[in-house]
């Protein structure tokens, strides 16, 4: 702009000052905005200048007439006096480092799907977001430009010029512009239909702003269902807490200061615990933009803190009151502070950004080529958030009358900003002082089973002081703790014993750095890395509580048993309660009647509760109503609705189905299918409060009294995890969710499964599209409803876990597919087997080239190969496959050279057409009636197999003659073709030559077999191998022979080798899971029907074709086992068996359930859990041997002492099942 | 019980492989035909309400492997059907030869109450294929469906849909009378014994 202009502006400007009668607001807006005159800063507040060291006794000021009042915190944080009472500056709060990783956050992390941004209106953003585009364009490497949601028509474009650019620059002009954006239910923007394709470059500076959190479209469904609900970023998340808790509200309120604080009182004393930001905005501001002056009106929560950061150029921010007759004061906004609006005084103000001050970007946005360097040249960046929701607040209510359909997470990731260095302090993390606030001794670490090996430590909390401390959460075993002497020791024990009162009044005792020591299992974690506490209290057949903890990464940390008998803590006599911990637990209310950790020690009190209730001084604790055992850790806003949400207690959606008119008119259900009550027998005896409520997902793994057997507790725990690993895709989710039966449930649901519902009327065509009938199993519906929450609940947590780079040294850094799963297993006795599989780093070219010499003899074992090939799996990009193939099913062998495999080879490949002569061209043999019907067969089924693969799909491209007749005679001569009579061909899909190869390859291995015949499935199995042979017909028949000869049992005339299968695959459960055993034997599933099509083809139809060759070359390694195939079905029943425990009564329903997995079995993770189970079950094998053996020798009667020491681990003993021959088969690996 | 709620009836599907069992099954329930259908392993079921005389019914179908050896897996399968469908490929001898032997493995594994009453459906399928390819003629099999106790008999397609509906109906309709006849023969021995010692409410357990 030049300055003629702006003075003529400025000139207009005064002249309509006069004339229409601005609000004072507005003409302060207005001054500020104008170019002309130059900027006055006279009478704006700016923080920086305040010098912090020189009036550390006289906190309050007076800048530019503007007084500030310095509140007295740990960091700088200022608020004025008597004006905008909830106000709160903390300048400076984000350090630089932090501040650069915002940054690069919001751009390349945030601003981009499933966020919604102000672009996403217009145009088509790609899933890897505008950001990496504009990367990949400056870099010359693409130019790709990004695609208007609707391409105008030519004369649209002509007619209307400048194209997308009036519709993207919309910066918001007033309140109602911005309440449109990000605030008020509103029916979706239409699409530009003028909008152009446009380079990254052009739209980058256009972006204007990213939604967090909550999406605000609430008003409108197809949108919801696309987009939805964001995750709050949990770094984000942890600095709106820490700015919250660095300030101590009672400097800013009191309780006459006669505000109205609403229903809820005055809830700033509880906000150090209760605040929990929910939703949010990410506003990009060019050097021109403005926000002019609003109110944030649509948070249901009108008082709860509003954390926002400033990063970038510096902004005036001017703030008012309740109306806009009041002059506002001005404040500046430098990059890296934090502003918190707060209290129904300031949260109800007018405030907005008129300006943004040019050349103000501190030196550490400058100096250094980050990739942002540039835009940020021109930007000021506003991260904002809010808590929209008062905690606790029920979301079921709202839900059904505003939120319409809620849905997906996003999956924000926020790694580059975690590896910046965390604290904003200055000092680094060695040099801090480390206070210790809490701890308690006998504290064991059970690396074994064996109780001799069980390590005693301390618990520790530890707060590393620094500006903004980090609280750690750290485990010393005693000898650590011991070889640093006396006086180290003794801080441990001082504050074991005043443990029970505050942290503020106890003199401060600084301990070494806790450290990590994987070897002694020494750890030490920021409490905000930790994702969950898995809690068991003692009881009567387990001796010691634990906590297990789980870090938000998915590692797992060892298992803490808490030997309460033996610690100081509670051999002290009972101190008073104290004074924080009533208004801390109530969220959500315990089930039991009296709160657990109330009070240190009453009867039932245990080391456990009170670490918990330490904890809760530092973090928000949520307790799950899905698993009354877990604790999550500062949860996110999809945890807390996960798991506060009642999903399946009180029997809500039997009640649901009861009530329906749907179902009562005719409902399908008879009455003795209908869902089971919850209550499982036993807990109502237990008199341990955590296992009052059992919910159907996450059955509570606390139910003693029954199960005395400590491994089979063991395996319980190892088990229910699964059940929530699977997923599904959301395909399957929707086909479910939109049958008819399945409306009356639909209110009900949790908002991320919900979400998938379909639009309105389009329920009929997705139950067509998924070959739904028009009626099913309602509890069929429900479970599989109630496996897609689960499953949600799931990517949840693992999208989570990805944000946060492993922070802890003690466990291997692998991103594990199993997750809770460990950690459940863990509590229990047996180490946690690990899963080894590693399919991100198939074998490649490469790797397999190094593993051969010159004369092409193996340089590595056979054994190394097949691990590897185990483990990883093949790369699929090239023919690899084809070359490994054959080694690893055994049709080459491995310890030999090129020329002796050559020579081999020669030998098959005439062996092979020996035996195809013995058909081929030899018509008393070909004509036969045996083998015509043989014929028929494999020419029925081969017409029906994989014909969406290239090879199978086309019909024959022979050119066609003067008719059918002709035309498939023809090809007899040419293929041998198989199909016996041409009266077949009419009623089939038309055959090529691919599928007449396979037919004849198939119909040799009749010759070369000659017991079995062709048998339902073969063709299933040779189809894929055939694909990756390339069409070779020798290799494709060897390597079908090799595959035989592992499946062949199958196939067998009388079914003996399926009914063995099974059988096993019976006791295998029986063993591994005995409830889901004796569940199926209730339901007459013990048959185990609904395996059958997984066994006999070896999962050929449950996976997409690709997965199948990954699964398939996984069992032929027949690493572990040759019946691994039995654990990867374990594996699947396992994912589903709660679901199966509580929705399936009836053999029928399980069989259409395990039918209808069918593609939407998740391969990795399955095979995850397949190698862990194995592993599981050898150690009970192995244990189960140690213990027969023991029992043997073991005469000495158990004394009680004895009987503390192994944890009650002596009365294991007595009911030991022998192992039957077929599962002790189950060990053996490798083919003689 | 059974008496005024809704009705589920089982229905087995049973034939040669290839003659068509699952594209009739889909086109019944589904309205759809595809020639990619792939052979059927185990077995598994589609549901489809139907009303006959006024009365809704739930129909069971299943679905099975046609081929002969997996067929000593099915009982777990017959149990309790209420109606069986036999079918062939008109364009099959074969097919149609073989009907014998699933009839009589069916009534085997099945073992129902009053085998010669029981309920079967025989289906000629794939009449759409050309004429000069039949090898079944409809005299054929309706001499041996009259032979077997007057069993209905429909030529269909399940690739034009024809008689698939009318042929399912039927089967609804027998299906729905086999299993009023199963209850009925339940009741007199709830009514008929009442104990003599015994008060009302111990003998009632229903
Ligand atoms: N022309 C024609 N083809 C049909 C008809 N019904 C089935 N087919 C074809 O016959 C082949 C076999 O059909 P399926 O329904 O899979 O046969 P099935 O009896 O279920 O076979 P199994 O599952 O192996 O027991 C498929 O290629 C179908 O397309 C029909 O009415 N007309
Ligand atoms: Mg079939």
């Amino acid at each position: 702009m030049n300055s003629k202009k702006a003075r003529r502006q400025y000139l207009n400007s005064i002249h309509n000052t006069i004339d229409r009668d601005w609000t004072p607001f507005r003409a302060v807006e207005k001054r500020f905005k104008a170019r002309f005159p130059p900027l006055d800063l006279s009478d704006v507040l700016d923080l920086a200048l305040v010098d912090d060291s020189s009036t550390p006794s006289s906190p309050k000021g007076c800048i530019n007439n503007l007084a500030y009042r310095k509140l007295q915190s740990d960091v700088s944080a200022y608020t004025l006096v008597d004006r905008h009472q909830g106000l709160v500056i903390l300048p400076g709060f984000i350090s630089p480092a932090l501040q650069r990783g915002l940054i690069k956050w919001t751009l390349s992390e945030h601003a981009r799907p499933p966020n919604d941004t102000n672009l996403d209106t217009h145009y088509i953003i790609p899933e890897e977001g505008l950001w990496s585009l504009y990367q990949q364009e400056r870099s010359g490497k693409s130019s790709e430009m990004v695609q208007p949601r609707i391409i105008g028509s030519e004369d649209e474009i002509l007619r209307e010029q400048p194209g997308p650019r009036q519709l993207i620059n919309n910066t918001p002009a007033s309140p109602e512009t911005f309440q449109e954006i990000s605030v008020a239910p509103k029916p979706p923007v239409a699409p530009s239909t003028t909008a152009q394709p446009a380079l990254p470059s052009t739209l980058v500076p256009k972006l204007r702003w990213a939604n967090i959190g909550w999406s605000y479209h609430w008003g409108s469904k197809q949108y919801d269902f696309a987009k939805g609900k964001g995750t709050i970023d949990p770094t984000l998340a942890n600095i709106c807490h820490r700015a919250v808790q660095a300030v101590d509200w009672s400097q800013i309120y009191s309780d006459d200061d006669g505000l109205d604080w609403g229903e809820n009182g005055p809830e700033w004393r509880s906000w150090r615990d209760s605040y929990e930001p929910d939703a949010g905005i990410v506003n990009f501001y060019q050097l021109r933009d403005t926000l002019m002056a609003h109110v944030d009106r649509s948070e249901v929560c009108a008082t709860s803190p509003l954390v926002s950061i400033s990063l970038g150029h510096a902004a005036i921010f001017l703030i008012g009151d309740s109306t806009r007759d009041t002059k506002p004061d001005a404040i500046l906004l430098r990059s890296g502070d934090v502003v918190i609006m707060s209290g129904p005084v300031c949260r109800r103000a007018y405030h907005g950004v008129p300006r943004i001050i040019e050349d103000s970007l501190p030196p550490h946005l400058v100096e250094g080529d980050d990739e942002w360097k540039e835009y940020m040249s021109t930007t000021r960046i506003n991260v904002n958030v809010r808590q929209v929701f008062p905690k606790g607040f029920r979301f079921e209510a709202v839900r059904s009358s505003s939120f319409g359909g809620l849905s997906t997470l996003s999956s924000d990731s926020m790694v580059e900003i975690k590896r910046t260095p965390e604290p904003s302090s200055p000092t680094s993390v060695e040099d801090a002082k480390h206070r210790l606030v809490y701890t308690k001794s006998k504290v064991y670490v059970n690396p074994t089973a064996y109780a001799r090996d069980n390590v005693p430590g301390f618990i520790a909390i530890v707060k590393r002081e620094a500006v903004n401390p980090t609280y750690l959460l750290a485990w010393l075993p005693e000898q650590l703790v011991n070889e640093k002497g006396a006086a180290e020791w003794d801080k441990f024990t001082k504050i074991e014993e005043s443990t029970i009162l505050e942290e503020e009044d106890e003199d401060v005792v600084f301990i070494d750095p806790p450290t990590q020591r994987p070897e002694s299992y020494a750890f030490s974690v920021p409490l905000t890395s930790i994702y969950s506490l898995i809690v068991h209290p003692p009881t009567l057949s387990s001796w010691y509580g634990s906590v297990g903890i789980n870090l938000i990464n998915g590692d797992t940390l060892p298992t803490l048993h808490f030997h309460d008998d033996e610690s100081r803590s509670f051999t002290l006599p009972s101190p008073p309660a104290p004074k924080r911990r009533s208004a801390v637990t109530s969220y959500p209310p315990p089930p039991s009647a009296s709160p657990p950790a109330t009070s240190p020690h009453p009867n039932n009190s245990w080391g456990g509760d009170h670490l918990l209730a330490r904890l809760r001084s530092y973090a928000h604790i949520l307790r799950s109503t899905l698993q009354p055992s877990l604790f999550l850790v500062d949860p996110s806003r999809a945890d807390i609705e996960a798991h506060s949400t009642q999903l399946f207690a009180d029997d809500a959606v039997d009640d649901i189905l009861a009530q329906s008119s749907f179902v009562n008119s005719h409902s399908p259900i008879p009455a003795h299918r209908r869902p089971r009550p919850l209550s499982s027998p036993g807990i109502g005896l237990s008199p341990n409060p955590y296992s009052h409520r059992s919910s159907v997902l996450h059955r509570s793994l606390a139910s003693p009294t029954s199960n005395a057997q400590s491994s089979s507790q063991a395996r319980t725990a190892l088990l229910q995890s699964f059940s929530n690993i699977t997923r599904a895709t959301r395909h399957a989710a929707q086909n479910i969710l939109s049958h008819p039966l399945a409306k009356p449930i639909i209110p009900h649901l949790p908002d991320p499964v919900r979400s998938l519902v379909n639009a309105n009327g389009e329920w009929s065509s997705w139950v067509d599209k998924s070959g739904v009938g028009e009626f099913e199993s309602a509890r069929v519906y429900l479970a599989r409803w109630a496996r897609i929450v689960a499953e949600e609940g799931e990517r949840a947590r693992r999208r989570e876990a990805q944000t946060l780079p492993s922070t802890s040294a003690g466990v291997a850094e692998e991103s594990s597919s199993l997750g809770v799963f460990e950690l459940l297993h863990s509590t229990a006795n047996l180490p946690t087997p690990k899963a080894s599989r590693d399919p991100q780093h198939p074998i490649d070219e490469k790797t397999w080239a190094s593993w051969f010499g010159k004369d092409g003899r193996p340089t590595v074992s056979f054994e190394h190969a097949k691990r590897e090939i185990f483990r990883r799996g093949i790369d699929s990009s090239a023919t690899l496959r084809q070359r490994i193939w054959p080694f690893i099913l055994g049709v080459l062998d491995w310890e030999s050279t090129d020329a002796e495999r050559t020579a081999k080879w020669e030998a098959k490949r005439q062996i092979y057409q020996t035996t195809k002569d013995e058909w081929c061209g030899v018509p008393e043999v070909f004509e036969r009636q045996d083998i015509q019907e043989e014929r028929h067969r494999i020419d029925v089924d081969c017409r029906r197999t994989d014909r969406n693969q290239p090879l199978f799909a086309t019909p024959d491209s022979t050119p066609s003659h003067d008719g059918p007749e002709w035309d498939e005679k023809e090809r007899a001569k040419r293929y041998s073709v198989i199909s016996p009579g041409l009266s077949d061909i009419g009623a089939q899909s038309p055959t090529n030559e691919h599928i007449d190869r396979l037919a004849g390859i198939l119909l040799t291995y009749n010759f070369y077999e000659k017991e079995l015949g062709y048998v339902q499935g073969m063709s299933d199995m040779c189809a894929p191998i055939y694909v990756v042979m390339a069409a070779d017909e020798e290799l494709t028949f060897w390597c079908f022979v090799e595959f035989m000869d592992r499946m062949k049992q199958n196939f067998l005339r009388d079914q003996s080798g399926m009914k063995k299968q099974l059988l096993t695959l019976q006791q295998l459960i029986e063993v591994m899971d005995p409830e889901l055993y004796r569940h199926l034997e209730k339901t007459d599933g013990l048959n185990l029907f609904f395996c059958f099509r997984w066994v006999l083809i070896a999962f050929k139809r449950e996976f997409p074709f690709e997965d199948v060759l990954r699964l398939w070359e996984v069992l032929w390694t027949d690493y572990y086992s040759n019946g691994f195939v039995l654990f990867v079905a374990l594996a699947v029943l396992e994912s589903h068996r709660d679901v199966i425990l509580r929705y399936l009564v009836e053999f029928d329903e399980i069989l259409k359930y395990c039918n209808e997995l069918s593609m939407t079995i998740e391969l990795d993770s399955t095979l995850a859990q397949a190698e862990v189970l194995f592993l599981s079950f050898s150690q009970i094998v192995a244990d189960i041997d140690r213990r027969h053996a023991e029992n043997l020798q073991a005469v000495a009667p158990t004394n009680n002492l004895r009987r503390r020491g192994s944890r009650g681990g002596t009365d294991i003993a007595l009911n030991i099942p022998p192992l039957s021959e077929n599962l002790r088969d189950l060990l053996k690996a490798g083919r003689e | 019980m059974s008496g005024m709620g809704r009705v589920l009836l089982k229905v087995i599907i049973l034939g040669d492989s290839g003659v068509g069992k699952t594209s009739l099954m889909n086109q019944y329930v589904n309205k759809r035909f595809s020639n990619q259908y792939k052979a059927t392993i185990g077995a598994d079921f589609l549901t489809k309400e139907v009303m006959v005389d006024d009365r809704l019914v739930t129909m069971q179908l299943w679905d099975t492997a046609g081929q002969e050896r997996f067929q000593s897996l099915g009982v777990a399968f017959y149990r309790g059907a209420d109606c069986c469908v036999l079918v062939y490929d008109v364009n099959s001898a074969k097919s149609f030869e073989t009907l014998d032997s699933w009839r009589d493995e069916f009534l085997i594994q099945a073992s129902p109450h009053d085998p010669e009453n029981f309920p079967f459906v025989v289906l000629g399928n794939k009449i759409d294929v050309e004429e000069n390819k039949r090898q079944v003629t409809q005299k054929r099999a309706m001499t041996w469906c009259q032979s077997k106790g007057n069993i209905p008999y429909f030529e269909t397609s399940a690739k034009e849909a024809i008689n698939v509906e009318q042929a399912f109906q039927t089967v609804a309709k027998n299906a729905l009378q086999q299993e009023q006849e199963e209850s009925l023969s339940d009741i007199p021995v709830v009514d008929l014994n009442p104990p003599s010692n015994k008060s009302l409410s111990d003998s009632c357990n229903c």
